[in-house]
């Protein structure tokens, strides 16, 4: 005799033991493998980020007479230490350079008697008895920011006492050529003293400048 | 498993004078018909249960009939496993029908018994066992536990706290009573009698009854009978008859209970809520039912499975999902800062040609204004010093400057180091000056120019000196 609710367990067998095995292997296979191989590309695009990360250090957007300034093409600023590209540029600056020393010189009491350099293709060891005419004007320098920094040295043979050499210093920073005097000469020779002030002349380049070999003493 | 207190509950009580339907409170609800077993009587019964009882009743079904076989044994401990096959060995060594389907089988421990422990094995015919069952499943019910009377009228002595040992009970019903004899653990008789009705005939039969009990007792069991009578249902007979017993046969009587059906059914509750306690559904019932429940706890873990999985693949796409969002936005945000990046470099390129100039001219500045206080430094020699050479270059430190400084001291009245001397204080005096030490110092007799050789020195000396130094 069967009792009315009795069933055989086999047919629940054939849905359960699958049902137990395959449902959490397609849980493994379908979703989480999957899942885990979208978290680890996930991950590494978070990590390829923060690595990517710079510290951004603060910075004051130009104001607006600023950019006014920066952006004037013709600025006085830019014929200090201007672009100098090619040959010309470097003898037009030289010029300008020994004419505005000169002439700053003679304004604040000093006169320039002679003048010293080696600065390629220049190679300079001159007497100045005279005044010399105004040089060729410069126009305003393009300013690159990635332009590199070049410099040359020369000595300025100053006449009279040593007074001469504060004279010439104080005249330094109101000549348009931007010059940093890096020393100075003085020598008790017979009959009138040698002094002369060595400066160093700024000026920018495309391209990285070749080294002077001892800038100070040319 | 059904609830032992479920309002659906109702009993299926069989007796010789008929079958009675009580509810959960021992209530007649129905008088069933008689009928001989099978077809008929499984539906009259059924459309009894379904009219008169509460709807998809749970029914215990409980045997008083004379049918029913209860027998004692006195056993060692048997498991669980083994109580069934071992009452089955005894019903074959006692010849029984084995042809009767509903078995039951308990086990109690007594002291008093050989091997400590008294088997219950009760035993009923099949055809009124699953006509029981068909009327309450042809009901809408279904049967969740059958037991002989006897058994309950026990396990109610243990529940209503009658001392144990050897306990005589009288159960009184309407027009019929019953007497039990349990020898420890044992069910030493059970009489089954009816109850006339008439004033003090009821009270006259049960004293009869009573007595020819204690004296079967006496000669059957050769024991000394029970002292004290049990009494369930004698609150409507006379309190005489409690006189008559303790004088009679000196038995003291404590009622336990106002009425026999509450008193079984506690006895019901008790059983059935023994581990192990007797139950004479057919065995192949209660696997049924265990198999169901397995069946039900198996398909319930897999749903559980199934909503699991489903809720770790949300999660786990969720949490994919997130991630990749965090992914976007952290390269969101790397486009953002470099486009910043890009913005306060183009600010800074901007500014750093004007930066660049100002930068040199505050050198150009500052190394004029050092240059020139060496230089004035360096050319106020005191009277009596005399400079040959002034040179002033970049130190290796291209913050300092160094100087070197050759000349002559001349003494007047003093010795001419003391010239010197002031001179080096002078330039000492400089901010941030260090002078190294001098090399040599060359102190020497001082001729006049053109005087013979032998001509005595001038009262002077000349110190001739290189000094060298750097400052900021």
């Amino acid at each position: 005799m069967t009792y009315p609710n009795e069933r055989p367990p086999q047919r629940d067998r054939y849905v359960l033991v699958p049902l137990f095995l395959l449902v959490p292997a397609a849980l493994v296979w379908g979703v989480v493998l999957p899942a885990q191989r979208r978290m680890s590309a996930a991950r590494a695009r978070i990590e390829a980020a923060d690595a990517q990360l710079e510290t951004i250090s603060h910075v004051t957007p130009l104001t607006s007479q600023e950019r006014q300034v920066l952006e004037d093409p013709s600025a006085g600023w830019r014929r200090r230490m201007p672009l100098l590209q090619g040959d010309a540029a470097r003898l037009d600056h030289y010029a300008a350079v020994v004419t505005a020393l000169q002439s700053g010189c003679a304004a604040a009491g000093a006169r320039v008697e002679g003048l010293r350099s080696s600065w390629d293709p220049i190679q300079a060891d001159f007497t100045s008895p005279g005044p010399l005419p105004a040089a060729r004007p410069g126009g305003a320098s393009p300013q690159p920011a990635d332009a590199a920094v070049g410099a040359w040295a020369l000595e300025v043979q100053l006449a009279g006492r040593p007074a001469a050499l504060g004279a010439a210093l104080d005249a330094l920073p109101r000549l348009e050529p931007l010059m940093i005097p890096v020393g100075l000469r003085w020598e008790a020779r017979e009959g009138r003293p040698f002094q002369a002030l060595v400066l160093r002349d700024l000026f920018l380049s495309p391209a990285p400048p070749v080294p002077d070999a001892n800038p100070a003493h040319p | 498993m059904p609830l032992l207190g479920s309002r659906n509950l109702c009993s299926l009580v069989f007796e010789d004078r008929g079958t009675f339907l009580w509810d959960g409170a021992g209530n007649t609800l129905a008088t069933l018909p008689a009928l001989p077993p099978g077809p008929e009587r499984r539906r009259a019964w059924a459309e009894a249960i379904r009219e008169n009882g509460p709807a998809k009743p749970e029914i215990q079904v409980l045997f008083a009939h004379g049918d029913l076989e209860v027998a004692c044994h006195e056993v060692p401990y048997l498991p669980p496993r083994e109580r069934r096959d071992a009452a089955l060995n005894l019903l074959l060594a006692s010849d029984t029908d084995l042809s009767r389907p509903a078995l039951g089988v308990a086990l109690d421990p007594d002291p008093a018994a050989k091997g400590g422990h008294v088997m219950w094995v009760a035993t009923y015919p099949a055809h009124d066992m699953y006509d029981a069952i068909s009327a309450i499943e042809g009901a809408g019910g279904r049967i969740v536990y059958a037991a002989p009377v006897q058994r309950l009228f026990l396990r109610a002595l243990d529940q209503a706290g009658a001392a144990p040992g050897d306990r005589l009970l009288l159960a009184v019903e309407h027009q019929q009573g019953r007497i039990a004899y349990f020898r420890g653990r044992s069910l030493g008789l059970l009489r089954t009698f009816r109850l006339p009705e008439g004033d003090g005939l009821q009270e006259e039969v049960l004293a009869e009854e009573i007595i020819r009990t204690l004296q079967f007792i006496k000669q059957r069991q050769r024991t000394a009978p029970p002292s004290v009578l049990h009494a369930v249902g004698i609150g409507r007979l006379d309190p005489a008859l409690k006189d008559r017993l303790q004088r009679s046969p000196g038995l003291a009587v404590k009622e336990l209970a106002p009425a026999a059906a509450t008193f079984i059914l506690a006895g019901a509750r008790a059983e059935r809520a023994e581990a192990g306690g007797m139950n004479l559904v057919p065995q192949h019932i209660l696997d049924t039912r265990k198999r169901q429940l397995f069946r039900i706890l198996t398909w319930t873990a897999a749903g559980l499975l199934v909503l699991l999985c489903l809720a770790a693949a949300v999660v786990v796409r969720f949490q994919a999902s997130q991630l990749d969002q965090e992914a976007a936005q952290a390269e969101a945000n790397l486009q953002i800062r470099q486009r910043l990046l890009q913005e306060s470099d183009q600010v800074a390129r901007a500014r750093l040609p004007l930066l660049r100039l100002r930068d040199a001219e505050a050198l150009q500045r500052t190394r004029a204004r050092s240059l020139g206080r060496l230089a004035a430094a360096l050319f106020a020699a005191p009277r009596g010093v005399t400079l040959d050479t002034v040179e002033v270059r970049e130190a290796a430190d291209p913050s300092r400057l160094e100087f070197l400084v050759s000349g002559t001291a001349l003494s007047e009245g003093a010795l001419s180091t003391a010239p010197l001397a002031r001179y080096l204080d002078g330039i000492q005096a400089l901010p941030g000056a260090a002078l190294a030490p001098l090399d040599t110092v060359q102190v020497e007799d001082l001729s006049a120019e053109g005087a013979p050789p032998d001509q005595a020195p001038a009262q002077r000396a000349a110190a001739r000196f290189t000094l060298r130094g750097t400052v900021p």
